[in-house]
């Protein structure tokens, strides 16, 4: 059992450097990607500096206490991008056909399907939300204690195992309708927009829905109460983060088997 | 028996029409989508202006009312446009394109008419059906300000189409189409004014997008439609708008000639 992880671990982490070698190869469409991806999340964070600029403080929250959170949501997406971008190549997949060669290869379909691409883009939201992040811990003179990194290193992994769950998830779709595009995972997937800005900002029905059904909000706003000493009566719910990514890896698990079981092929 | 001109661009027109009306639940998720943006912005200027009951001479109710107005117009000219602009390119059809007996710049606006038809009707009906539900909007300042409003909607259309379309011919240029395409949507949403009203960035910004083309297509508009521009300024913010028009056409032509002169030294 431990040996077949370790030799999926291998052939991921193969098969995922395969990839990042071609993008590689065309070093500049490599860096326009980056930029690309740089500008679109630093276009949220211009948002937030000019509507700080009119007021010094919004819910309790001020300019770089948000930037925290900013950051916390957009370094798991992407590392999500860097390591599971290749299920949005899945309809595709079953569009034409070409899935039915994964599923006779001896290697587990799951994670052909994860190293078809590799969203190598993701370094630039990567790179800018440790930078955003380390300059909010700077401004504010949060000074941690060594358990608060480690907390930090929790939320960031279950981040990422929550992020890519509901990648694995949405995406299933193709199994149930393989002419359906990308148009619904990504709306999906999009919610993750609302856990860039602190939930109490947003209306009763609106914080309940990211909480407990579509529970985005274990991303980063609850770990961020307790990355930034906000005490309060939520502060336990940050200690289900890492159940919430587990519950929704499990439930990604059971789509992703119940959508294979559903295959027929498109019989080409 | 030869069709004159003006009938291929109408018959393009009408094919894209069909297109856009066929994969409407792609056009409706996506407009979701955007309407994920449109929830968040509403909160946080919500909260924001909870303390200050007026902020750069626009009220709450005038705040509310840009924020889902500059989304029905922003939405004219979709991702998916862009997108179809640049896979044309992207994948080599640029090769059959360049062998009908049609202007390729014509061909692409007219597609890009024909989906904005159906997804202005999508957005504009989504946009009514939020602003009296929820939203309580204010309705145009004056007829004549929704006349303003109305023909400056048509320039900026005009003017976003013209900018994706030089984008679009970057492509000839690197492969990485979506990289450009993330690039040029953050840069146009930023300046354009679809996030933030103008009003709101610091002066040397507002002096630098100025003299760009980019406040046209959505803050002028809405601008228009809020009464925030009277008198003369009104004539010389639409000749501006004009002037941008036709520079960004000259371009493009311009641009549009060297690119093919490339494609064709380089052997095809």
């Amino acid at each position: 059992m431990v040996n077949h992880l370790t030799h999926s671990l291998c052939l991921y982490c193969k098969l995922q450097l395969l990839q990042v070698r071609i993008h590689l190869e065309y070093r500049a469409d490599f860096w326009i990607g980056i930029l690309g991806v740089a500008l679109t999340q630093g276009s949220g964070l211009i948002f937030i500096w000019a509507l700080f600029k009119q007021v010094s403080q919004a819910g309790g929250w001020n300019v770089w206490q948000i930037a925290l959170l900013y950051s916390l949501t957009i370094i798991p997406k992407g590392l999500t991008e860097l390591l599971f971008d290749g299920q949005w190549q899945l309809r595709l997949l079953v569009n034409t056909g070409a899935f039915d060669r994964l599923l006779v290869r001896p290697l587990s379909p799951a994670l052909q399907v994860s190293t078809q691409a590799c969203g190598i883009h993701g370094l630039g939201s990567i790179a800018l939300g440790f930078t955003v992040l380390a300059s909010a811990v700077h401004e504010l003179h949060l000074s941690w204690i060594w358990w608060q990194y480690g907390f930090l290193l929790v939320t960031l992994v279950s981040a990422v195992v929550f992020i890519g769950s509901l990648n694995f998830a949405t995406n299933s779709i193709a199994f149930w309708d393989s002419s359906a595009n990308g148009a619904f995972p990504f709306l999906i997937q999009y919610g993750i927009e609302f856990t860039k800005y602190p939930i109490t900002l947003y209306g009763r029905f609106l914080q309940i829905l990211i909480t407990w059904v579509l529970p985005f909000a274990f991303v980063s706003y609850y770990p961020s109460l307790i990355l930034l000493g906000k005490i309060g009566d939520q502060m336990w719910l940050a200690s289900l983060s890492p159940l919430a990514s587990l519950i929704m890896a499990f439930i990604a698990s059971i789509i992703w088997r119940q959508g294979l079981l559903r295959y027929k092929g498109t019989g080409h | 028996m030869r069709l004159a001109p003006r009938q291929k661009y109408i018959s393009l027109l009408l094919t894209a029409q069909q297109y856009a009306i066929a994969y409407r639940g792609t056009a409706l998720l996506n407009l979701l989508s955007s309407l994920i943006w449109v929830t968040l912005a509403y909160y946080l200027w919500k909260t924001v202006f909870l303390t200050r009951g007026m902020l750069q001479s626009f009220s709450w109710h005038e705040m509310r009312t840009y924020i889902i107005v500059a989304y029905a117009v922003n939405s004219l000219f979709t991702f998916q446009s862009l997108m179809r602009m640049m896979n044309t390119i992207r994948t080599g059809d640029i090769a059959s394109e360049l062998l009908k007996p049609i202007d390729f710049l014509g061909s692409q606006l007219s597609q890009a008419l024909g989906s904005a038809c159906i997804e202005g009707i999508l957005s504009s009906g989504i946009a009514l059906l939020i602003s009296f539900l929820f939203l309580d909007v204010l309705p145009p300042h004056t007829l004549l300000a929704f006349c303003f409003f109305m023909l400056a909607v048509c320039i900026g259309f005009l003017i976003k189409f013209l900018l994706g379309y030089l984008g679009a011919l970057l492509c000839f240029f690197t492969l990485n189409a979506i990289g450009l395409v993330w690039a040029q949507t953050a840069v146009i949403d930023l300046f354009s004014g679809a996030l933030i009203p103008i009003a709101f960035f610091p002066y040397w910004l507002r002096q630098i997008i100025l003299v760009t083309p980019f406040q046209g297509i959505v803050y002028i508009p809405v601008a228009l439609y809020l009464g925030k521009i009277q008198g003369i300024a009104v004539w010389q913010v639409l000749g501006t708008q004009l002037l941008w028009m036709v520079i960004l056409w000259i371009i493009a032509r311009v641009f549009w000639r060297v690119s093919i002169q490339r494609l064709d030294i380089q052997g095809g």
